[in-house]
């Protein structure tokens, strides 16, 4: 049963350590087929999120459901039908790639068959899957942990920094998985603190502040809409000036060259996701 | 609820893990390999042995003080060819405790009465059994001359009680100490082996991604399992290496049980109080000496009130059940207080640890 919300729903979720509130009454919805990107500085509740999401940790307040069941009330129907690529390389480290997966194919009772598809999939070789995990580089250990978290085809995966430590052509990889993944119908919720990858990947994005959701749209137009609108102009003299297209004091001074034919390219530029957070929480990521 | 398979898959990852990491296989190991050298360093049997060195006819006399000795000594008879022989393995080698040179027809001229010389070598400080068999000569030769003793000896004997024995003198050093070495094991695989298995699950956040699919429960379930296995495999190879005589077979095993199932109810509560292997590794020392102390102390000559504080440790209490198992008397009849003591022990120890778990679930 889905809820007709979304895949993940929360309402007013909340997470108190004491007197701290780690997750301060969020509410947003991820639909089936979405990839929704949870950005926030450390300690912006995103991890705390997740947890509460994944069953790990239990809410103080507010209500949550994973593809329909409560995340209270519903842990053991939640856990054969999610999984999560952790931050922490939290492998077996005197374990081979392959026994890694075992282990995890046979406690979720998939099919040994879905290990050597996986290992493939995420292109660990024969000779690199029977080495014990701690030989691998950083890069490998990633791929046999993305692996772990697809071992049984969850409808709802969490990917908290996925890509980190990956060169950047099996980060691409990775990307075309998730996207691949996504058009499948597995729904997925990524913590990221890298913006141009939650630009290049996320359908939504929210933007996470002490605990609190502070922003939550498309990231085209929270770009829109808190971004900077600027203009790269390059003149005959081959000065490059940026301009901002708001300030009257520089559109005037374009319309100045405009008018004297000094200008030889015009490049408009929106702002980053980078540029929208700290517009919004006023630091830096 | 609880899936068989979920602890079964985690509990023979960890048997594949655990024989790949050493400060496991160390900790195992060592209980093991001690009670190996207490089995070949010490005897069960502390009969004194006395080696008697014979040139000479060939006489009864060697035979007779063997008899009039009786239990108190083991005698070995040593044939060498002549005194200067004898001499030299009693004086010079010190091999044998005492030496006899018998001339030819010695047992007939006795019997004669013709008093034929013996003579007998000792060193200048004898040894017991030496000095036993010298003083046993005179009424043996006599006996066979036919003299008849000054007075009619009646030898009354029986047997102690055993509770005014010494535990050593009735079951044997040999088998305490390898008692105290299944009992050692037992501590060490329960509260270090065990602990610094789930510690590091902990730690390395392996434990964050079995109970992605697997509970709290059944991880746990699994740690203990192993501690049992790790426990069960020590001390069979212990008991086939010393070959411990175990009289009562099905005490012993539920000995080790109750006593394996108590401690690594302590040990996966260490886990969670000390936050890391290098605390465990660190503090451990310390924290199991109070249950190790007890196994080596119960049942010996200390005071009351010692014995009564190491009985009501699960390792004292285990051990005198386990010493119970390899004799054929009981020495401490008290066999369902020890297994209390045990049980209440467990029920402390995996009481607090449900706490520890509920609350890290909330």
């Amino acid at each position: 049963m889905v809820h007709p919300a979304g895949m993940v729903v929360a309402e007013n979720l909340e997470k108190r350590y004491g007197d701290v509130r780690a997750v301060d009454g969020i509410s947003f919805s991820v639909g089936r087929g979405e990839i929704f990107g949870l950005l926030g500085h450390n300690g912006a509740g995103k991890t705390t999120t997740v947890r509460m999401l994944t069953g790990r940790t239990k809410p103080s307040g507010g209500d949550a459901q994973v593809a329909g069941f409560d995340i209270v009330t519903d842990r053991e129907q939640i856990k054969p039908i999610i999984n999560l690529v952790f931050e922490d390389q939290n492998l077996y480290e005197r374990l081979s790639g392959l026994d890694n997966l075992r282990v995890f194919a046979d406690l979720y009772g998939a099919p040994r068959s879905r290990v050597d598809e996986l290992l493939n999939l995420v292109d660990l070789d024969a000779s690199a899957r029977k080495r014990k995990v701690k030989t691998y580089s950083t890069g490998m250990k990633q791929r046999l942990l993305i692996a772990r978290a697809l071992i049984n085809n969850p409808s709802v995966l969490f990917l908290d920094e996925p890509t980190r430590g990956l060169d950047p052509a099996s980060a691409h990889d990775l990307r075309e998985i998730i996207r691949n993944l996504a058009r499948e119908g597995a729904t997925i919720l990524l913590t990221t603190h890298y913006m141009e990858e939650a630009d290049d990947l996320c359908q939504r994005v929210g933007f996470m502040s002490e605990g609190k959701l502070v922003a939550l749209d498309a990231p085209r137009e929270l770009k829109l809409r808190y971004g900077e609108r600027t203009a790269r102009v390059l003149l005959k003299n081959r000065e490059e000036y940026e301009i901002r297209l708001d300030n009257p004091e520089d559109a005037r001074r374009l319309e100045g060259w405009m008018n004297e034919g000094e200008v030889l390219t015009m490049h408009s530029q929106e702002g980053t996701l980078e540029d929208v957070f700290i517009a919004l929480s006023g630091r830096k990521l | 609820m609880l899936s068989i398979k979920r602890i079964k898959t985690i509990l023979l990852k960890d048997l594949k893990d655990v024989i790949r990491d050493s400060r496991i296989l160390v900790a195992i190991l060592t209980p093991l390999l001690i009670g190996v050298l207490y089995n070949f360093t010490f005897q069960d049997d502390t009969t004194p042995t006395a080696t008697i060195a014979v040139a000479g006819d060939d006489s009864e006399l060697p035979s007779q003080l063997q008899r009039a000795a009786g239990a108190a000594v083991n005698i070995h008879i040593q044939n060498e060819p002549d005194e200067a022989a004898v001499r030299s393995v009693v004086i010079d080698q010190q091999d044998a405790d005492i030496g006899l040179v018998i001339p030819a027809g010695f047992d007939e001229a006795i019997k004669a009465g013709q008093s034929p010389e013996l003579t007998v070598i000792l060193p200048a400080d004898p040894s017991l059994a030496g000095s036993l068999i010298a003083g046993l000569i005179d009424p043996v030769l006599r006996s066979e001359a036919g003299q008849a003793p000054p007075a009619q000896i009646q030898v009354v004997s029986a047997e102690p009680n055993p509770a005014d024995q010494d535990l050593i003198d009735v079951v044997g050093l040999r088998s305490w100490a390898v008692v105290g070495s299944l009992a050692l094991s037992v501590v060490m695989t329960a509260m270090f082996a065990v602990p610094m298995v789930l510690a590091e699950e902990s730690e390395k956040k392996t434990l964050d991604a079995l109970v992605m699919i697997a509970s709290y429960a059944e991880v746990i379930i699994a740690k203990a399992l192993l501690g049992i296995v790790l426990v069960a495999v020590t001390a069979t190879i212990l008991l086939q290496i010393t070959n411990l005589d175990v009289v009562k077979q099905a005490l012993m095993l539920l000995g080790m049980l109750a006593m394996a199932a108590a401690l690594i109810g302590a040990g996966l509560l260490m886990a969670g109080l000390f936050k890391s292997t290098a605390q465990i590794n660190t503090w451990s020392g310390l924290v199991v000496l109070p249950f190790i102390f007890p196994a080596f102390v119960v049942g010996l000559p200390v005071p009351d009130w010692v014995d009564k504080l190491a009985t009501a440790f699960p390792t004292g209490a285990g051990t005198k059940v386990l010493l119970n198992s390899i004799s054929e008397i009981t020495l401490f009849p008290d066999n369902p207080l020890y297994f209390a003591i045990m049980l209440g022990w467990g029920v402390l120890f995996y009481g607090l640890l449900l706490l520890r778990l509920n609350r890290r679930q909330a």
